[in-house]
Order: structure tokens, then sequence, then C-alpha cells
């Protein structure tokens, strides 16, 4: 069987200024997705969250484990109107802060979808996140937003998009 | 269809070595990911590994993680000032026979000018009481591209015959 290309690069946007959102789709075609942030912040940190196909119902919940450098923890939130990914690791100025996410098979439209994400800054904290998206009739992921809370995706904030094809 | 995740290098050890260094590396990638699957000859279950970017042994790096040995949980760091990045864990010489510890490491925007934060996520292997795993934030001061990632065990012991690392060049769309 010859070998296909996967891990293929989908699309990778760079915030010429700051940004209040950040919005990707036209992923169609692949198993799953993954997509880094390299998130950049002014003055005032932040966190980030996300929605799925702009669905703002309270259908998110996650479990988060993670620490401080001095303790590590594990806390949950359910019936949420948005999916979290930086809990421990803000996003402060000076240097980035990393997230990783994996959205395992986005595009299935009979189950709920699973996100885990890991999300990393030296200066705060490291963690791992599963979120869980209850969206309408169980419908595929077509879309997401990137949201942060308390400032916004500073400049030069990067968001690569891959995706991941089955056999 | 654009390629990515590329194989830059791998090495598979045939005898013991101290270190395993990649050189020359290209700015032509967007991001790295770094694959290890290490022993080592330290009398212990476990090693931890440390990362060194460009052969920079200044006090340039600082991590904060998260860990977990079968029994109980934790989280320590360095704030800063250390000389390498304490990035994942190899198994000792006391692990289980032919096992090896796995990590592995992203570093974002590798070829920037900007400082460099990376990602790890690690696991010591045993058949016993104790096994180590462990996430790592970390941040390395530098600036300048990374060309060469050395890697080593914090306490300087070798790594063994049939451990590998795998170098990956991953470029955006």
């Amino acid at each position: 069987m010859a070998a296909g290309a996967t891990y293929t690069p989908i699309s990778s946007y760079t915030a010429p200024s700051s940004q209040t959102s950040i919005t990707l789709n036209s992923f169609t075609g692949y198993t799953d997705l993954e997509i880094v942030l390299s998130c950049n912040a002014a003055s005032t940190a932040y966190h980030v969250f996300f929605q799925c196909n702009g669905d703002t119902g309270t259908t998110y919940s996650y479990t988060i484990l993670g620490g401080d450098g001095t303790t590590a923890g594990s806390t949950r939130a359910s019936s949420q109107t948005s999916g979290r990914l930086t809990y421990y690791a803000a996003v402060r100025s000076g240097s980035p802060t990393i997230i990783r996410m994996k959205v395992m098979n986005y595009a299935n439209s009979t189950t709920y979808k699973t996100i885990l994400s890991r999300s990393d800054r030296a200066s705060d904290g490291t963690e791992a996140i599963v979120n869980l998206w209850r969206g309408a009739s169980t419908a595929a992921i077509t879309s997401i937003v990137l949201q942060p809370s308390g400032a916004n995706f500073d400049t030069g904030t990067t968001v690569n998009v891959f995706g991941i094809t089955a056999a | 269809m654009a390629t990515t995740f590329t194989l830059i290098k791998t090495y598979t050890l045939t005898s013991s070595q101290s270190s395993i260094d990649f050189t020359s590396i290209p700015a032509t990638y967007t991001d790295l990911c770094l694959k290890l699957s290490l022993r080592t000859d330290r009398t212990s279950i476990n090693s931890d590994l440390i990362l060194q970017y460009n052969g920079d042994t200044t006090s340039a790096y600082s991590f904060r993680r998260i860990y977990g040995d079968g029994a109980s949980a934790g989280s320590d760091n360095l704030g800063a000032g250390a000389s390498n990045g304490l990035s994942g864990f190899a198994d000792g010489a006391s692990a289980t026979a032919s096992t090896f510890g796995n990590t592995e490491i992203y570093i974002p925007n590798y070829a920037g000018s900007t400082q460099k934060s990376w990602s790890t996520d690690g696991v010591n292997e045993n058949n016993a009481g104790t096994a180590y795993s462990g996430l790592y934030a970390s941040l390395y001061t530098g600036t300048a591209a990374i060309n060469r990632v050395t890697v080593k065990d914090y306490n300087s012991t070798n790594f063994v015959q049939y451990s590998s690392a795998s170098l990956y060049g991953i470029l955006k769309a």
C-alpha cells in the first residue's frame, strides 16, 4: 500500500494587529485536526477559550490537570458556554504561551466531540485539558473560534492548523 | 500537497554515549518535534533529561512541570537561571530490563528571533511500583535561531545502546 501524505498543513495565520478572536474554518477532508498556537500578549494577561460552529450554548465541559511549579492540581467545569485552553498557563507579555489542540474525529456527525490540549508557559505553569463539546445534533465541526478572555491576542500571535488523515 | 513532519535526523545508538547532538538544523521549517526513546546507565529507575540549544550553557533556561510517580503528583520549577532545560525522562539502569523512557518535545518557531518556549511530555517505563511521568513548560531566553539541539542526562551518565532520538521538521501552510 502506498503511503499517503498526512499531517498536512491546512492554514497558517499570524495576527497583524491586536485581535479579539481568531476564526478557523475550511478544514474539510481530514480525520483529526491538530492546531498549534503561539500566543502573545501586550501588557495585560489573558486566558484562551474556544467555541465550535458558533455554538454559544452551555454545551462545553472540561477537566484540567496542571501545575504552577509548586502545586499540582485538577479542576473541572461543566455546562460552560465555551471550551477552555489555558488555566495554569496564562498568556503574558515577554514570551509566547504554547497551546496544542488535538481535535479528534471532528467531522463525524454521530458523536459529541473531544478536544485534547496541552498548554505551556514556563513562568506560569503547564497543563493538559480535556474538553467536550456537546454540539446540537452531534454536528461535524466546521469552524472553531479562538477567544481570548481578559485582553486580546497580540500582534504576532500565530495559529497553524494541520490535518491528519486516517488510513 | 505540502509535505510536513519531515525527518531531519535520527540516531540509534550502537554503544553508550554521553549526549546526542543534532547539529546544522536548517531554518527552513516552522516548528521542530523531537521524539526520544532513551535509557541511561544511571543507578536509578529514571534519569532526567536536559536540553541545550546552540551549545548555550549560560543561565538562559527555565521550566515548570507537573509529575506523578504512580503514588502522588507534584509540581516543581526552576524560575530562571539554569544552564540547561530540564525536559523529559529516560529510563535508568534500575528500571525493568529492555525498557526505555519516552519523551516528545515540541519547539514552535525555533528559527524566529524571539525567546523560545517549548513543550515536553515524558514518561519513564518500569514494571514495578514506581514510574514517572511529567508535563513540562520550558523557556530558552536566547533569541537566535536554534540550529543545534543537544540532549544529555541531568546527572551526566551515558545513554546506552538502542537508545534512539529523532528530530522532525514541521512546516506550516
